[in-house]
């Protein structure tokens, strides 16, 4: 068996963190001397227990076997002593012992930026998300997420609509597609010469303690973390713990104060995170900041509000006031109505009705639910 | 020794006459009752013998037969008492022989000799109205009923207010047994509205949610089944507790139908002749199958029933166990519930309008997203609890949004019951005359192909539902809902022509957007 073998059994051990490998690593010198010690001579490093517990996994696991299997699915496995593991998890302070990696790896040369955010999102969470992932990735930057519901699996989504790569960190092995509703994303990453990482072995169901060190990898991976929306006490603000932990620059959209799911970024902004206003603003400073590369595209700005550009309203002159009490939060008709009562126009609830659903019907409404509509 | 009294029983929910047949002769003393009697009537025979022996009368030691006929009809219900007695009495020779006559007695008795109320009253009064017997014995609880079945009534006390009447020449009786006597001619055949109770209820008190009671107004024209889906504390209950309050006054004919399901459920009442406001069920989620769709060997009549030509509210409807909800489908298509039990299959009137109130997610607060923090997946979990087949037949679904202080305060300056109401009879006129010669009655009947004859659009129109049918998309059979309500809106407009404004506020009524 090749040391790379070994290496995959070590890190299939049971109870073995990247902590008790460097520890077995630094006393043996390799994963083959380590696998080949008699369990005396593990004694030293491990508990009783825990040798024990090698012992009972070495006669299940066949780890030739599995290593075929997996190399054969097209799983790659990188080890920190390889020399195509990532150079920015290298970087790190406690780099993980190992990735594996479905498709590609991202490439070293390219920026990368992590964009997260909630994954119960709003209306203008996803359009924000989408214009940034998506100007990123036309101007070539990987864009890093975790392939969540909400802002990542939307981000990771508008990156590839605009023909960029993106990368996926998973909290399970990468075989496993989760969540399942975004299987499509999932297949069209791997189609379109992205990659899905995860430093999880294959199979490994996602479960509640992995997400922190998948976050740390995500940050890990990306020069610098983009937050689009995020609550207070999210998982989006762990990510941006560990991302400032490692010396990471973190930029936040803005939102307004009443909105509760833009309050972590509100608050990352209060303290000194970037403000991120526009893609093309975001760019130029991303070059500032001295990355490698020279980055296409961003000259022009433009408004990020251009959605609501009026196109023409032909029935009743107050469709296009009737926008303009839209909101990104879906509202409610009553509530709607209210609002222009309060503004002096006149109008009545089926009048209104009528404007909104000719405003859905062209697409620059939305209805959420029957009686509540927000900007699209 | 023989006497026969008239009296009567129900039978499900039909009505029918019984003739008590007593005979005294000679032979070993016993009380031998046939003709299919069930427990509680078997026991009237210890009931009357201690009865007539606490007021006095000795049973002399003979053999008595009572037969009750028609005497294959399982007999139920303790009415049976006091005719029993009065038959007894009467072969006994205590009473003149054809006392009773054209008379229908009915009541329980207590040992003591008092006479208690029963079961059932004003149907099988109605009944014997239509059979040409116009006078009656009940007990004095049940006296209105048959009053308002238009019966010339005798309410009694006990059993020797009972012997004294009868002891009376015809003559005299009225003279001193004043008759309660219900209004002129057959109830049954007039249509004019009754007055109502006073109404404490009023839409006047709802502050804002406009657009849920103009929703309510437009169920309550076309008699369309409605879900209301908001936060808690906005307000849901308090709307469909006021939806009898703008659905048109019963009539007498329908009072009649209405009354005697539930005189035989034993809730009408007391002193309570007729059922003057539309009935409103609102049962808890726990409710069982069969206290819902009516249970029992002869099935009492269920929950469903019982809001027959009224509402039956549903609140908090994803907590109602499937499988009680799934019992609704056929009652909800057909206006009626088919009960079969191996006896018989019994059919019981159930027109009733669904109202049903859920919140929008587990937490409530959907699409609040400042507030709700349940996941896709939890909301639909939620959701699914709702039977899907159920919901389908829900034509109109309107979201509540949370109340805010202001509005609170502002003491509902909204429409009032009254002139809902008005509204409503206007577009239930509309209807009547639209659709006059045919089996259907509101415009939450129509079917497919009716729909094709009354709900005509012009071309503008047409081209509206098709963009619609495209952006939105709706279903076929969205869309025909979306029909049946656009036609109600414009009935309400007094437009015979539906109009894209009609399509397009009933488009935000549909269901689907949450299915």
């Amino acid at each position: 068996m090749e040391e790379k073998v070994f290496q995959f059994w070590l890190h299939n051990l049971p109870g073995a963190g990247d902590r008790t490998i460097g520890k077995l690593l630094k006393h043996f010198g390799s994963a083959k001397k380590v696998c080949l010690a008699k369990p005396d001579a593990l004694k030293p490093v491990l508990k009783e227990k825990a040798v024990q517990r090698i012992l009972e996994f070495n006669k299940i696991f066949d780890p030739q076997k599995v290593y075929d299997k997996m190399t054969a699915d097209g799983i790659a496995f990188y080890t920190i002593e390889d020399e195509k593991y990532p150079e920015r998890l290298r970087k790190l302070k406690n780099p993980p012992y190992a990735v594996y990696c479905l498709g590609r790896l991202p490439e070293e040369r390219a920026p990368a930026v992590a964009v997260i955010g909630a994954r119960e999102c709003s209306g203008y969470g996803r359009d924000m998300a989408k214009a940034f992932a998506g100007k990123l990735a036309r101007s070539g930057v990987s864009v890093i997420s975790g392939m969540a519901r909400g802002i990542d699996g939307l981000a990771q989504q508008a990156a590839l609509e605009e023909g960029g790569r993106t990368y996926a960190v998973l909290g399970c092995g990468v075989d496993v597609c989760y969540p399942l509703s975004n299987r499509e994303l999932y297949r069209k990453i791997l189609e379109e010469g992205g990659g899905i990482l995860s430093v999880f072995p294959p199979g490994m169901k996602p479960s509640r303690g992995l997400f922190p060190e998948r976050n740390r990898i995500v940050a890990g991976l990306s020069d610098l973390v983009l937050v689009i929306e995020a609550r207070l006490k999210s998982g989006t603000c762990i990510t941006v713990d560990m991302a400032l932990e490692q010396g990471k620059n973190v930029y936040a959209v803005p939102g307004r104060l009443t909105d509760r799911l833009s309050d972590g970024c509100n608050l990352l902004l209060r303290q000194g995170a970037g403000i991120a206003l526009s893609p093309e603003d975001f760019l130029a400073e991303i070059a500032l900041l001295g990355n490698r590369k020279e980055l296409a595209g961003s000259a022009k700005e433009s408004r990020l509000s251009e959605g609501a550009e009026e196109t023409g309203f032909e029935e009743g002159g107050s469709g296009q006031e009737t926008i303009s009490f839209l909101d990104y939060y879906p509202k409610s008709a009553d509530e709607i109505l209210e609002d222009m009562r309060r503004m002096g126009i006149a109008i009545d609830l089926s009048q209104l009705r009528q404007n909104l659903i000719l405003l859905c019907m062209e697409g620059r409404a939305k209805q959420t639910v029957g009686n509540y509509f927000s900007r699209q | 020794m023989f006497s026969r009294i008239l009296s009567g029983t129900v039978y499900g929910i039909e009505s029918h006459l019984v003739h008590v047949e007593v005979d005294l002769s000679s032979g070993l003393p016993c009380f031998v009752m046939v003709g299919s009697p069930k427990g509680e009537v078997k026991e009237s025979a210890e009931r009357v013998r201690i009865a007539l022996k606490n007021i006095g009368i000795v049973i002399p030691p003979m053999h008595i037969s009572v037969n009750l006929s028609p005497a294959d009809l399982q007999k139920e219900g303790t009415g049976f008492d006091l005719p029993i007695a009065v038959g007894v009495l009467t072969a006994m020779g205590r009473l003149p022989a054809d006392c009773a006559r054209d008379h229908l007695v009915l009541g329980e008795l207590g040992l003591n000799g008092e006479i208690k109320g029963i079961r059932g009253v004003l149907p099988v009064a109605v009944c014997s109205v239509r059979r040409g017997v116009k006078r009656c014995l009940v007990p004095g609880e049940n006296a209105r009923e048959a009053a308002a079945a238009g019966m010339k009534t005798v309410g009694v006390r006990d059993l020797n207010q009972v012997i004294e009447y009868l002891r009376l020449p015809v003559s005299e009786r009225e003279e001193r047994f004043p008759h309660l006597q219900g209004e002129e001619g057959e109830p049954h055949l007039q249509k004019a509205p009754l007055p109502e109770n006073a109404e404490r209820l009023d839409f006047a008190e709802i502050a804002g949610q406009e657009s849920v009671k103009r929703a309510a107004l437009i169920a309550a024209a076309g008699f369309h089944h409605m879900l209301i889906i908001g936060p808690p504390g906005s307000g849901k209950t308090m709307i469909a507790r006021r939806l009898p309050t703008i659905l048109p006054p019963l009539s007498r004919e329908e009072s009649l139908e209405v009354s005697s399901l539930y005189s035989i459920a034993g809730r009408l009442r007391q002193g309570e002749s007729l059922m003057k406001d539309r009935p409103f069920l609102s049962p808890h989620h726990t409710i069982s199958p069969q206290a819902l769709a009516g249970g029992g060997k002869i099935p009492k009549p269920g929950v469903i029933s019982l809001a027959h030509r009224g509402v039956l509210f549903l609140d908090e409807m994803p907590q109602f166990k499937r499988q009680t909800l799934d019992l609704l489908r056929q009652p909800l298509e057909d206006k009626e519930i088919q009960l079969a039990r191996c006896n018989a299959s019994f059919t019981y009137p159930a027109d009733i309008m669904l109202v049903g109130a859920m919140n929008p997610c587990p937490c409530g607060y959907y699409p609040d997203l400042n507030r709700c923090r349940c996941t896709p997946f939890e909301r639909h979990r939620y959701l699914s609890n709702l039977s899907g087949p159920v919901l389908e037949r829900i034509d109109l679904c309107i979201e509540a949004p949370r109340v805010e202080f202001s509005q609170l305060r502002s003491k509902g300056t909204g429409e009032n019951s009254a002139g809902m109401r008005k509204k409503v009879m206007n577009a239930r006129r509309r209807q009547e005359e639209r659709y006059q010669g045919t089996s259907l009655r509101f415009n939450s009947d129509l079917g497919g192909r009716e729909l094709e004859r009354y709900c005509k659009l012009g071309q503008e129109e047409n081209r509206m539902l098709e963009k619609m049918f495209c952006t939105m998309n709706l279903s076929a059979r969205t869309c025909h809902r979306l029909l049946k309500v656009a036609r109600t809106i414009a009935d309400l407009e007094e437009s015979e022509q539906i109009r894209c404004s009609h399509l397009a506020e009933a488009v935000c009524y549909r269901t689907g957007i949450w299915e």
